[in-house]
């Protein structure tokens, strides 16, 4: 490396450094501070009893958005116990089991770029393969399962990292005291990961939610609560869309983002809090 | 980790051996010919300077402690500092007797018993002289023939001491007095081994140097 | 005669093409402590980690000639690995508690061979920790994270969940290397108790720690033992050149 000449003193570029730094992370917290406050300060407004848990009026020009609260949990709900699992063990059988053959190798890309692949794109396939092919119309099972896909790379990614990241000698520990393979996994490694896998959920978790594209062409749009899996729904997100584009109502359209928000944030929160409380009990400080 | 200072430390060690084992073979020679000449100035002096000698003994030990003890040699470098502790303490106890012989000095002028001064003595303290130089010798250069050299040669001693011995016997007709001085010295002999021992239990006790063997130099001194 | 548990006979091993131990022969005598000393990467923990098995984890592992546990070969295809590691335990060189409350650690091994009786774990758990010397230092904080504790202590309580299974041999490699002096002479002391009641082999640097606490000694060098025998005799007589140099530190 050539060496350049000192045009800066390092103390005068660590001050510098210092300011940009802080500078620039405010400005991110400044920023997010902004776009939630605009959205709670256009929506709160529109709160009331009758807006939470009532059903819309006529295609939601007033009335409540109950049904898009209960579509929206419905939905993730189920995207989330298909997508859970499945991504969690294939975590652990990239981590712990498959080795590093070409083949495997291949399997990771193939993961790494199903996760930045445009939503739309997988609302399209859901639309062709839950939708028409399997038959399942537009529904809650067609968004869930597609909304599942999408979420399944993010929580295997996460998940994995922290498979890989517990360290070795736990299992070497464990495997010296005559535990099998298995059971040093589910006894000592995924505990041990369980924040690093929790926080691959919930980012799989907010992929579902915040979903907009996906869910346009597989799950309907009806106003009604679904009653199955199998009856067409209306998330929060597609909600807030309709009435945006369509103009049928800018303020309750704020109301919706103002909703979705604001679970975004209670769930956000709370997770957290709870891995910090495990995090703390597990680590003892 | 390997210590240059411990092998340092041992080194030195031995050459103080050397310097305190020669100081004892001139001393044995000296003591010998002060009995055979009736010197008993240089009897006296001889005597005055046994303390003064044997402090090596003790820095010598000091010496060997700290290696032992602070280095924790083991092997060869343990067996030789442990050699050179024995080594110390054996020169000392060889320093009180020629103590002892000086005294013998003294006291045969005051007594006027000085007729019989046999050959063999001589040879006798040039036997010895030479053991410890060869034993000596042997510790510094690890050498095996020097060492036997110097255990063969009390054959010679011994040899000698008994032709002293019954040409004594001789002439005083065979007294059985002969046997019991014999006896007697030797008993002696451990008496002072055991003074050394008591030496080296007080100051594993105390700590400090608290005995002294003052006492019997203070009764050879009269 | 003493009394062997592990007899080793002309064991070779191989990472892939490398040779690391070779042609080696060891018995280890019941209810004694042996410790193995030999320079850094002389094959002492390759060693260590055959007689358990660890070995087997690592895809380029090979193994040839003998490992005999009270007389059975244990790399026998019959021979239930889980089981082996169950009567040969380990502690290892840094001290490594699961993240769990220091009940659960001890708990463990108990645990995962199937005993989940509360009343049996608690006195076996208040047992094992006795027995490490732990207990008076813990009884009042056992649902508490192992992590914090200090690493003396986190060392004992691996002791103390591995003694919790009732193993015969129990294989220490360095146990004493990342602690302060004072833990490591708690360990030591410990060390002196347990071999009572189990066999002890362990692996160390610090030639002290050999003489205090074994009474028998293998030397390793590039990976064959060079000389084995009475610790007392190694380290005042030792009769090969090679081990002389090597505990006087004229090299390693």
């Amino acid at each position: 490396m050539i060496s350049m000449p000192r045009i800066i003193s390092p103390h005068h570029a660590q001050k510098i450094m210092n300011v940009v730094l802080w500078g620039v992370g405010l400005l991110a917290i400044v920023i997010l501070i902004i776009i939630i406050g605009y959205i709670l300060w256009n929506g709160l407004p529109q709160f009331s009893l009758e807006f939470i848990f009532g059903n819309p009026v006529g295609s939601g020009e007033s009335g409540g958005i109950w049904p898009m609260i209960v579509s929206t949990f419905y939905v993730t709900f189920i995207a989330l116990i298909v997508a859970t699992p499945l991504g969690v063990l294939a975590a652990i059988w990239l981590a712990e089991y498959a080795g590093e053959s070409t083949l495997v190798k291949a399997i990771r890309f193939a993961a790494e770029t199903l996760a930045s692949i445009p939503s739309i794109v997988f609302g399209l396939f859901g639309l062709t393969f839950f939708v028409v092919f399997l038959q399942m119309g537009f529904s809650v099972l067609s968004g869930g399962l597609t909304l599942a896909l999408m979420a399944i790379p993010t929580i295997l990614r996460t998940a994995e990292v922290s498979i890989e990241a517990v360290p070795q000698s736990y299992k070497e520990g464990s495997l010296a005291l005559g535990a099998s393979k298995w059971q040093t996994i589910y006894r000592v490694v995924i505990p041990a990961a369980i924040p690093g896998i929790t926080t691959g959920i919930i980012l799989g978790m907010a992929r579902a939610i915040e979903e907009t594209a996906a869910i346009l062409y597989t799950v309907g749009a009806a106003l009604a609560i679904p009653m199955s899996i199998w009856d067409p729904a209306r998330p929060l997100p597609l909600h807030l869309y309709i009435l945006a584009t369509e103009g049928v109502s800018l303020p309750n359209a704020y109301g919706t983002a103002a909703v979705l928000v604001l679970i975004i944030l209670i769930i956000t929160i709370s997770t957290n809090y709870l891995v910090e409380k495990y995090t703390k009990k597990m680590m003892g400080r | 980790m390997y210590n240059v200072v411990l092998e340092n430390k041992l080194e030195s060690l031995t050459k103080d051996v050397l310097i305190y084992s020669n100081q004892t073979t001139d001393r044995i020679d000296r003591a010998v010919d002060s009995y055979i000449n009736d010197d008993v100035e240089l009897a006296r002096k001889i005597i005055k300077s046994t303390d003064e000698i044997n402090k090596d003994s003790y820095n010598i030990e000091d010496g060997c402690l700290k290696v032992l003890g602070l280095h924790q040699p083991v092997a060869k470098d343990l067996r030789m500092g442990a050699a050179i502790l024995r080594i110390s303490i054996e020169l000392e106890r060889i320093n009180d007797l020629s103590a002892y012989i000086s005294r013998y000095t003294i006291d045969s002028e005051e007594r006027n018993l000085k007729i019989h001064k046999p050959p063999h003595l001589m040879f006798m303290s040039q036997t010895v002289q030479n053991m410890l130089k060869d034993g000596v010798g042997s510790l510094i250069n690890q050498d095996l023939h020097l060492l036997k050299r110097s255990t063969k040669n009390y054959n010679n001693l011994q040899d000698f001491y008994n032709q002293m011995f019954s040409e004594y016997n001789e002439l005083t007709h065979g007294g059985s007095q002969t046997y019991l001085i014999l006896v007697g010295r030797n008993l002696l002999s451990m008496g002072h081994h055991v003074m050394g021992m008591a030496d080296r239990i007080a100051y594993s006790i105390v700590g400090k140097r608290v005995m002294h063997t003052k006492l019997f130099h203070n009764l050879l001194m009269r | 005669m003493e009394n062997i548990i592990i007899e080793v006979k002309e064991l070779n091993t191989y990472f892939d093409e490398s040779h690391i131990l070779k042609d080696i022969y060891l018995d280890i005598p019941r209810n004694a402590v042996t410790s193995l000393i030999g320079p850094s990467g002389c094959g002492k923990s390759t060693f260590l980690r055959t007689l358990n098995r660890m070995n087997d984890v690592i895809p380029t592992f090979k193994k040839e000639g003998t490992i005999l546990l009270d007389g059975k070969e244990i790399y026998d295809p019959d021979v239930d690995v889980v089981d082996l590691r169950k009567r040969v335990g380990m502690v290892f060189q840094k001290p490594n508690p699961f993240p769990k409350s220091i009940f659960e650690n001890v708990a463990y091994g108990l645990r995962v061979h199937g005993n989940n009786d509360k009343k049996d774990l608690e006195r076996r758990v208040e047992a094992s920790l006795k027995e490490a010397a732990l207990w008076d230092e813990v009884k009042d904080k056992l649902d508490d994270s192992a992590m914090g504790l200090s690493g003396g202590q986190q060392q004992r309580l691996c002791i103390a969940r591995t003694i919790a299974v009732e193993p015969e041999v129990i294989l220490m490699d360095e146990p004493c290397s990342a602690l302060d002096p004072i833990s490591t002479t708690k360990i030591e002391d410990l060390i002196h108790k347990l071999k009572n009641e189990f066999t002890i082999i362990i692996v160390t640097h610090n030639m002290q720690q050999a003489t205090r606490v074994s009474k028998y000694t293998a030397f390793f060098l590039h990976g064959e033992i060079v000389e084995k025998g009475l610790t007392d005799k190694i380290f005042i007589e030792p009769e090969d050149k090679r081990t002389e140099d090597y505990i006087t530190g004229r090299f390693g």
